[in-house]
């Protein structure tokens, strides 16, 4: 199997949702030791880019995104390990994005469709997962340096832990050195503009539109 | 006929659905993130495994609870002059409020609107005009007071204090479970500091809201722990949504809904058995073309509709979404989709339409619409009650008097009977140089009207200057305590 060989499995296997041979692509290219970050950028990020395409163009939607994912990350899962032992990485593209949804709640579909959508785009997606505590994502901001930072809450009462978020920030002194994203139900502009948060998004594409945006500006 | 029926679900229907939630607790479980709240239920015979928060109920554990649950029960207001009936016979439909939004549509002129985040103002003038929507039952928290969000404050007390004292229909608070206390005292002080008539007669209702698929988060579980404490109403809420967090096929999703409002049921009855409890839904489906879970839609409509179903079986009083537009301003879509969403779940029995006023997908509030939907629910109400067909009302007498080519006008029973037929408020029925000479308003225009009236001359029943005095000084206390 060459590369280009695999390369069009892998983008084939994304775009047919199937993780089974995603993931056996993956296999044959560690026992290959083909040039694995080419095999992220040709195949599997290909893939889910023109799925994506196909989204913005309403041709697809949410379920096709998010099963074209999954068989993505059967695959890329299993590469990542390897280009960690070889101290590699398949690029920043349009920069770390962390994400999360906010201390004390717990919901995470809406927050984890605006990460997949954010992959999707280009960005290096970190998601950390639901009920973060204030200070963990800030921790994250400082060691993982990304360029935007996204908590989600969907609840009133969790939603002010948005505005400690950008308070603790200020205070640890690494406020400007990040570009902080709001959303949930209860989000309003409003609200952003008040706390201080630098983007609000109503929803995935929004952020995505708008985080685009902000990082070719 | 009278008190029309309709039925979404068969009895076979309901019973699969049944069968299938007992299949899902028991061999998936659901995830209880309380510690208290696991323990309350492995010493009921549920299977918890610790190292995941997973609680498997069996059967016989919901069975239990359902037996214990009040089939009926009598929501108190404030004043005693609002009490509401919940029941679960399908003989009683409640119309309420839904919340909670975070912004209000402010009515500028025809066809002109500014949507802003909510304030306690905003609060205090949505609680007036329910209170004054004579065909409104009982309310919910609306929207959240944004205002207060930074300041150094209780803002559910203050939430709670805008409501109270602006209307005394029976209230479902957005709680926060570490103020239950505070609630109870609020209302102790309504009852003047009898604690007793407090613990007898509450108005103030608590509710959870469940994370699906299958999750009570920690809040959830607090507040159904504090509920029983205190003898305060407990609603189990779901919020669902079909093909995201539920399966994409409506009857899947109700297997979720229903096995998680049956969960929250089951952990509110072991707390307390015999406490008043609610079988709520919140749940919908998910427009792909949007990517927004619609609460103006048909799938709304046909899950509160079956929910109110499944509530009929289990014998607890629910209270189901109806009534929400997905509009972003009262308009012909707000009109359209309240009345389908208010209409089905009614035809099917629902204790309670939860959604007056609510538009935007349940996120804004709009004081015109719900006065609209006031003027609504009795047309609603009267066309379900359906007419009675007798050998009085045959009218065959009368016909047989009146004769071929006569007028039945100046009849007694016309004169009586006359004031039976609906005349709405808001929905004008003049003809066209009639409406014109009566002014020539649209219907926005006349709900806006009323809204100013209701603001400037309504006043909900006061509560004693002694009791809100001691009300403001728990506030008070309470907002000292904030770090």
């Amino acid at each position: 199997m060459t590369q280009k060989d695999l390369n069009e499995r892998a983008k084939k296997a994304v775009m047919a949702y199937d993780q089974k041979t995603s993931a056996e692509v993956a296999k044959e290219a560690i026992a290959a030791k083909v040039d694995l970050v080419n095999l992220i950028q040709e195949g599997y990020t290909a893939g889910i880019q023109e799925v994506g395409d196909l989204y913005q163009a309403k041709k697809l939607f949410l379920p096709h995104i998010m099963s074209a994912a999954n068989a993505m990350n059967a695959g890329v899962n299993l590469l990542t390990p390897e280009l960690e032992k070889s101290g590699k990485s398949a690029g920043e593209g349009l920069g770390k994005f962390v994400i999360c949804t906010i201390e004390g709640d717990i919901h995470s579909i809406g927050k984890d469709i605006v990460a997949i959508m954010l992959k999707v785009a280009g960005f290096n997606v970190v998601n950390m997962g639901r009920d973060i505590p204030v200070k963990d994502i800030v921790a994250a901001v400082k060691s993982e340096k990304p360029k935007a930072v996204g908590t989600s809450a969907l609840m009133t009462s969790t939603m002010v832990n948005q505005k400690t978020f950008e308070e603790l920030l200020k205070e640890e002194g690494v406020r400007d050195k990040v570009i902080t994203n709001i959303g949930g139900a209860p989000c309003t502009q409003q609200w952003c503009d008040e706390i201080g948060a630098d983007v609000y998004s109503e929803n995935a594409t929004d952020c995505v539109n708008k985080m685009v945006a902000r990082v070719k500006m | 006929m009278r008190n029309l029926k309709a039925d979404v679900l068969s009895k076979g229907e309901i019973g699969l659905i049944h069968e299938g939630s007992l299949e899902v607790l028991s061999e998936v479980g659901i995830k209880i993130a309380h510690a208290g709240a696991r323990s309350i239920m492995e010493r009921a015979g549920c299977t918890v495994d610790e190292s995941n928060g997973v609680v498997r109920i069996p059967r016989d554990v919901i069975n239990g609870a359902l037996k214990s649950a009040p089939e009926s029960w009598t929501f108190s207001s404030r004043d005693g002059k609002h009490d509401a009936k919940m029941v679960s016979d399908g003989s009683r439909t409640n119309f309420m409020n839904l919340g909670m939004g975070t912004k209000i549509c402010h009515y500028v002129s025809e066809n002109k609107f500014d949507t802003r985040d909510s304030t306690i103002p905003d609060i205090r003038n949505i609680a007036k005009v329910l209170d004054a929507c004579e065909n409104v039952d009982l309310v919910t928290q609306p929207v959240s007071a944004l205002d207060l969000m930074d300041k150094r404050c209780v803002r559910t007390l203050h939430e709670a204090e805008a409501m109270i004292t602006n209307t005394s229909k029976p209230f479902l608070l957005d709680p926060d479970p570490r103020y239950v206390d505070s609630y109870f005292d609020i209302m102790k002080a309504c009852y003047s500091g009898d604690e007793e008539e407090a613990l007898k007669k509450p108005f103030l209702m608590v509710g959870g809201c469940s994370s699906s698929p299958l999750q009570l988060d920690t809040p959830f579980c607090e507040l159904a722990i504090k509920a029983g404490e205190y003898n305060m109403p407990f609603m189990s809420m779901t919020m669902a949504m079909a093909g995201t967090t539920s399966p994409v096929t409506l009857a899947g999703t109700m297997v979720i809904h229903n096995s998680e409002a049956l969960a929250g049921i089951t952990l509110a009855q072991l707390v307390k058995p015999g406490l008043p409890v609610i079988y709520g839904s919140c749940t919908t489906g998910f427009d792909f073309m949007t990517d927004t879970a619609p609460f103006g839609s048909p799938e709304n409509a046909l899950i509160s509709s079956a929910s109110s179903q499944m509530s009929q079986f289990y014998g607890v009083p629910c209270i189901t979404s109806g009534a929400i537009s997905d509009s972003k301003c009262p308009d012909f879509q707000s009109a359209q989709e309240a009345t389908l969403n208010a209409l089905l779940p009614a035809l099917n029995g629902t204790s309670n339409v939860f959604g007056v006023g609510l538009i935007e997908l349940g996120m804004t509030f709009s004081l015109e619409q719900a006065v609209m939907v006031n003027d609504m629910i009795p047309l609603i109400r009267h066309a379900l009650e359906g007419f009675e067909v007798s050998s009085e009302t045959l009218s065959i007498d009368a016909i047989k008097e009146v004769g071929i080519g006569g007028e039945f006008i100046s009849r007694p029973e016309t004169m009586a009977g006359m004031f039976g037929h609906t005349h709405p408020e808001l929905f004008d029925r003049n003809m066209y140089e009639g409406w014109k000479n009566t002014g020539g308003k649209h219907t926005l225009e006349l709900a806006h009207e009323k809204v100013q009236s209701i603001l400037s001359e309504h006043v909900a029943t006061p509560i004693e200057p002694g009791n809100l005095k001691e009300i403001q000084n728990i506030i008070r206390e309470a907002d000292k305590k904030v770090l």
